[in-house]
């Protein structure tokens, strides 16, 4: 007998058609072996239980709006910015920030944070005539940290901001760029040393235990 | 391996047969073989094979299309139990079992989660490698304070065969003739931190009766000779372990009792084939084989040999037994005691602590150590108890140099908050409790009147949850975590408790509901684990136990299962079976 795998469990994303695939599979066998199946229950109904409930499609591209984009672009760049290594838009942290947020959070998260992306741009309007991303960058840098301080925010946009901030730092460090370049990267480390020395220039290690 | 072991249909006799392919299942296999006994290893997953089918070993988390979290609806569909798994992420789900396909009931309003490993290799694929033998102390438990049955056996009985498998599997740790915690046969243990050094040196100056040890592990620190001969090289310290490891540094299956059988040409597998019920002979009050559907096409087959060994995982195999309904045994073979399925058991992780230790700036460590520290349990007997509570629990840590996964968490934004991320912060100190559940005839598993998987099987319906006891262990294994951080100088300590939302299970060292007794009135197997009502049938998983300890469990199932071996291999030479 052959090593089977199935591209179920292969597949990193699931769509619609792979549910599709997997149920006409699912049902094509019971129906093939419920006569030969001896022993019970293989039935329809049975399959029927297996099948996935329909949830809308997992990768929804348009949890922002392109203007709501461009605001959520300049707060990574403000929380991440250029230096000597790349700013959290140079590897997409405001894509990775829409993908994860419908793909993997909560319908509760996803509307916390993009409500905190509008909130920020309306201080921003109303404080400066401007929207965010048209703020020069010390302007930017102040109203983040007044939010983070809660000066004229709510102690809820604070803790959605800070949850979006949170995601922003993973979608950098856990890019090719971030994990490598920011931080030191070791795929093998050949084995462990309990001590090292460590200084003022010392990164922290970008290959960590994912769990 | 050559293609030839895997097998569809087959008619043969086999020596022996053995259920599952996990860690029991895999070591039940190379005793057999090696002893010279056609055997058929039966599991109900695909194949695995060892390194080829490692798909996401040595993957960085940009190549994960969600950064190795899975998305909701993957995990809503297919993975709702197996999601809450600390081990559980887009880089280890293909070894998770898929709670679609293997559904379960439990009581109203007690969740069990049942965490499983449903292809070749079982969970010695993802298990995390913490192997401890049980002490006197452990095995005396029972009969001490009068909870659950007493063990017919003591280390006295087990202690060659924790040695035995031990020296093969490899297992890395340090001697400290503890009485509660019994040494192993080891290799060098892995290196602490200075951080840690001082911290095990102020937790044993200032408390005399417990102590932090480097957690035993089953890693290749330096591999021995034999283990080089299996292609088994030295652990890299990637702590990656659980996507498999093709260095074959940790013990699975695969990498370490696999090949031996493998190699004496004597194994046959047949994979993809769940065991529906095991065929029993009335007249000879023998097991003659195993009625299996097919995992993919549903079909169904049969199997035959002389002896069946169950090592499908604690509530896999008491599953099989409950549905193999005969005239003489019509609430599940072997159950004459009535106790089949009860006395379920897991380990409470319901509790922990966290600290930080100033200083140390100038330190770092290299490679991610598969193991942390471990403190054995203190409260090992009656007179060593706590006043609220019966019995002890161990605590495990994890102490490493803070890292933007918490540093993110902090105020700050723009280039000097960058770099802040990017560099390590201070050291931080997380313990957690590990406690022991007690034995209990209510917490039980039975077949559901009416729901039945795929496969036509009546599913699993469990019914388990903690009691007080468990609840006032880990209302002070925080304070006790709190106190030590206190007294060892951490700063900024907390603790939490967990048991409310943590259900049963969720430790994965569920064991019990076949347990082992002297008297078959209130047991299912005898002190060898082989069925008191029927001799050629043994039950060598976690099922076979009477009380947690409160010791990762399988390297004890390792060595009751080949003890178990050995024991049917002679009585069959004396010709008492
Ligand atoms: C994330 C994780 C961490 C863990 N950490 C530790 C640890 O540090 N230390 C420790 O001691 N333990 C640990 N464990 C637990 C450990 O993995 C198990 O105790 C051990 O694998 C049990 O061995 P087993 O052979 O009984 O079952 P398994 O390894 O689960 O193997 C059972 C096999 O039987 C098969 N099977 C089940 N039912 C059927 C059927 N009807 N027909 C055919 N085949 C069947 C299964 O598919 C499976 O392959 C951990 C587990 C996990 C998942």
């Amino acid at each position: 007998m052959s090593k089977v795998v199935t591209d179920t469990q292969k597949g990193n994303h699931i769509n619609n058609d792979a549910r599709r695939a997997f149920l006409q599979q699912a049902l094509g066998a019971v129906c093939v072996t419920a006569s030969a199946s001896i022993l019970s229950g293989c039935s329809l109904e049975v399959a029927d239980e297996f099948a996935a409930t329909p949830t809308k499609p997992s990768s929804d591209t348009t949890l922002f709006s392109e203007p709501q984009m461009t605001t959520l672009f300049a707060i990574v760049d403000t929380i991440l910015p250029r230096t000597d290594t790349p700013s959290a838009s140079d590897v997409n942290c405001h894509g990775f920030v829409q993908n994860q947020l419908t793909r993997c959070h909560t319908a509760e998260q996803q509307a916390s944070t993009v409500a905190i992306v509008n909130q920020i741009n309306q201080v921003s309007t109303a404080n400066h005539k401007k929207p965010f991303a048209l703020l020069d960058k010390q302007q930017q840098n102040a109203l983040l940290q007044d939010l983070e301080a809660k000066r004229g925010f709510s102690d809820e946009d604070a803790q959605h901001f800070s949850f979006l901030k949170a995601l922003v730092v993973f979608g950098y460090f856990t890019s090719e760029a971030g994990a490598t370049k920011a931080l030191t990267y070791q795929a093998v480390p050949g084995g462990f040393k309990g001590s090292i020395p460590a200084n003022a220039q010392t990164k922290s290690w970008g290959s960590l235990d994912y769990y | 391996m050559q293609a030839d072991i895997y097998i569809g249909e087959s008619s043969e006799i086999y020596d022996a047969i053995i259920i599952g392919s996990g860690i029991t299942g895999g070591w039940a296999a190379k005793e057999f073989c090696e002893r010279g006994f056609n055997t058929l290893m039966i599991e109900r997953g695909r194949v695995v094979e060892h390194r080829k089918d490692y798909i996401t070993e040595g993957k960085g988390p940009w190549e994960y299309p969600d950064r190795t979290k899975v998305n909701n609806l993957l995990e809503a569909e297919q993975y709702h139990i197996q999601k809450n798994s600390y081990a559980f992420s887009d880089t280890t789900k293909h070894f998770f079992g898929n709670d679609r396909d293997l559904p379960f009931t439990t009581e109203q309003g007690k969740p069990f989660h049942w965490i499983r490993g449903n292809q070749l290799g079982g969970k010695s694929l993802t298990w995390h490698r913490q192997a401890y033998r049980m002490s006197d102390y452990d095995f005396n438990a029972n009969k001490a304070d009068g909870h659950g049955n007493d063990w017919p056996i003591r280390n006295k009985d087990l202690e060659t065969w924790y040695s035995y498998v031990e020296k093969h599997v490899g297992i890395s740790g340090s001697k400290e003739n503890l009485p509660q915690l019994p040494d192993s046969e080891y290799l060098p243990p892995f290196e602490m931190t200075s951080p840690e050094k001082l911290f095990t040196k102020r937790i044993s100056e200032q408390f005399d009766d417990r102590k932090f040890i480097i957690g035993r592990a089953a890693h290749l620190s330096v591999p021995a000779p034999h283990h080089t001969a299996q292609g088994r090289i030295q652990c890299q310290a990637r702590n990656e372990c659980q996507k498999g490891c093709s260095f074959g540094a940790y013990f699975s299956t695969q990498s370490s009792t696999l090949p031996d059988a493998v190699k004496t040409n004597r194994l046959s597998i047949a994979a993809n084939s769940v065991v529906h019920s095991l065929i029993y002979d009335e007249t000879t009050n023998r097991v003659k084989g195993v009625r299996v559907i097919d995992n993919e096409n549903l079909t169904t087959r049969e199997y035959y040999a002389k002896v069946v060994f169950l090592c499908a995982s604690t509530l896999g195999s008491t599953q099989i037994l409950l549905n193999t309904k005969t005239k003489r045994f019509p609430n599940g073979l072997a159950n004459s005691s009535g106790v089949l399925g009860h006395y379920l058991m897991d380990h409470n992780f319901g509790a922990g602590a966290y600290g930080k230790m100033e200083g140390f700036e100038d330190e770092y460590h290299s490679g991610r150590r598969p193991t942390g520290l471990y403190m054995p349990n203190f409260r090992y007997e009656p007179s060593r108890y706590s006043k609220k509570y019966l019995r002890g629990f161990a605590f495990g840590t994890g102490i490493q140099r803070e890292n933007w996964k918490s540093i993110g968490y902090q105020p700050g934004v723009g280039a000097d908050f960058k770099e802040k991320l990017t560099k390590p912060g201070a050291w931080s100190f997380s313990l957690y409790a590990q406690g022991e559940m007690l034995p209990r005839f209510e917490n039980h598993v039975s077949l559901h009147k009416t729901k039945t998987d795929k496969w036509g099987i009546p599913q699993l319906h469990i019914d388990c949850s903690w009691s007080d006891n468990e609840r006032l262990m880990m209302d002070d294994a925080a304070e006790i975590a709190v106190d030590m951080f206190k007294k060892a100088g951490l700063t900024d300590v907390g603790s939490y408790t967990s048991y409310r939302d943590k259900p049963p299970g969720l430790a994965i060292h569920e064991v019990g509901t076949a347990r082992m007794g002297a008297n078959p009135k209130e047991s299912v197997v005898n002190r060898y684990n082989q069925a008191h009502d029927i001799p050629n049938l043994f039950i060598t998983d976690g099922a076979s136990f009477c009380s947690t300890g409160t010791q990762n469990p399988s390297l004890t199932f390792m060595a009751l299962t080949v003890r178990a071996v050995d024991y049917y291999v002679n009585e069959l030479k004396n010709q008492r079976i």
